[in-house]
């Protein structure tokens, strides 16, 4: 059994995650070789009869693209692992901005940029949008989580390199939380600096923007037990994701409406910063763009250029 | 109607009680509780709002769906 990790547009947090396995990771390899992984290893392209390969990272320019296609010929199983390869992740933020404003700002207005300020031109090119990894090859599993938890990699790696099945919920991060929502009075949106929730109650509840109840489980409601709200990080619940006319805006408002008794149109005048509060793991995945409810067409527009 | 709560899952939000057309549900002890199943009319509606997604009918299919995407079709079978 041979096991590969390819690295595309993302932040290697997905190969650490892996790594987070600690001891287990001795079962791993005693069970398959790590044939190729850019970040652990020094093989500079994988060989052609890997078992299963787990891609990590969106497309955003040539090279990954090219990397995408020939992990995907190398390997009888291809894995997307993490929510930049499931859905475009963090790095899909970057069509908030037009390629010319990227490479301005990074080779040239950042702290960090050299005093010459030459933008190179032998750096691959951008495509003109990012991708999801599923938006142009064939993928066999996903694996959602930025990165997904060192808890649930336990469970599903070695299931995968022995080839059994598990059964794993597949709820919203809501279904694993603690909170109860307890009463809920005079409602108005809180920005994530503002107060210390208490540790109780419902953070959407208590005017905190949790994406919880839109989003695929699998943490553990890892932030809101740590008093954080839900930021989305393990992209769509498999409701939203299924249904054409839902998504992550509209049962957002939705159900903090039904829940404060405010009006949809109210409650909608509270939000801010949409793109980063709601779509911020998103924005780069055609399937959840394609939706009817969609609002990352309006707000890639409204930003680019 | 068998409706089954999940009540480790559910949340106590009572969205369900308050969106049910039938007023099929209470909430008791921060869960929900189907207490007039009978009078379920299997709109599911109470599954479109439940943010914990804690609530099954069992035998209960929507009659008229969207349609759906086969991309999406793809993917959701694939999601692990
Ligand atoms: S999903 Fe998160 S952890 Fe994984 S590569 Fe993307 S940004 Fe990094
Ligand atoms: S909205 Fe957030 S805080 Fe409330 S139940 Fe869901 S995950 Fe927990
Ligand atoms: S609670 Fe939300 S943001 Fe936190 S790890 Fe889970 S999915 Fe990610
Ligand atoms: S299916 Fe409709 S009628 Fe039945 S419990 Fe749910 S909301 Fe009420
Ligand atoms: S909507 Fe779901 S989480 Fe809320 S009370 Fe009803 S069953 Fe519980």
């Amino acid at each position: 059994m041979k096991i590969a990790i390819e690295e595309l547009a993302g932040c290697s947090g997905c190969t650490i995650a892996v790594l987070d396995l600690h001891e287990m990771l001795l079962d791993v390899i005693e069970a398959a070789d790590i044939v190729y992984s850019p970040v652990i290893m020094d093989v500079k392209e994988p060989p052609g009869d890997i078992d299963i390969a787990f891609v990590t990272g969106a497309v955003r320019n040539e090279e990954n693209h090219e990397r995408l296609k020939k992990i995907r010929r190398c390997s009888k199983t291809l894995v997307a692992l993490g929510t930049c390869a499931c859905y475009g992740g963090i790095s899909g933020l970057s069509m908030l901005s037009s390629n010319e404003d990227l490479f301005r700002y990074i080779y040239q207005e950042v702290e960090t940029a050299k005093p010459d300020g030459v933008i190179p031109t032998d750096v691959p090119p951008f495509l003109y949008r990012a991708f999801a990894v599923g938006d142009l090859a064939k993928i066999d599993y996903y694996i959602t989580g930025c990165p997904p938890k060192e808890a649930f990699l336990r469970e599903i790696i070695p299931a995968m390199i022995a080839g059994d099945t598990l059964e794993l919920s597949r709820k919203s991060v809501c279904s694993e939380c603690d909170r109860f929502m307890g009463p809920v009075e005079n409602w108005s949106l809180k920005h994530r600096h503002e107060g210390v929730p208490d540790r109780e109650h419902c953070l959407l509840g208590q005017g905190y923007l949790c994406l919880g109840s839109v989003t695929f489980g699998r943490c553990g409601a890892a932030c809101p037990k740590n008093n954080i709200p839900c930021h989305g990080c393990n992209g769509p619940s498999l409701d939203i994701l299924r249904e054409p006319c839902r998504d992550i805006y509209n049962m957002m408002v939705r159900r903090i409406s039904d829940l404060t008794d405010k009006p949809a149109k109210e409650v909608e005048k509270e939000l801010y910063d949409v793109a980063h509060t709601m779509y911020a793991f998103t924005i780069g995945s055609l399937i959840m763009e394609d939706k009817e409810t969609s609002k990352i067409r309006d707000l890639v527009k409204e930003r680019g250029r | 109607m068998d409706i089954r709560v999940d009540k480790d899952a559910c949340v106590g939000c009572g969205l369900c009680v308050k969106d049910c057309p039938m007023h099929v549900y209470e909430l008791q002890d921060n869960v929900s509780v189907p207490v007039r199943p009978n009078d379920c009319m299997g709109c599911l509606s109470c599954h479109e709002i439940c943010p914990a997604q804690a609530l099954e009918h069992r035998g209960i299919y929507p009659a008229r769906r969207h349609y759906i995407d086969i991309k999406v079709c793809e993917m959701l079978r694939k999601v692990i």
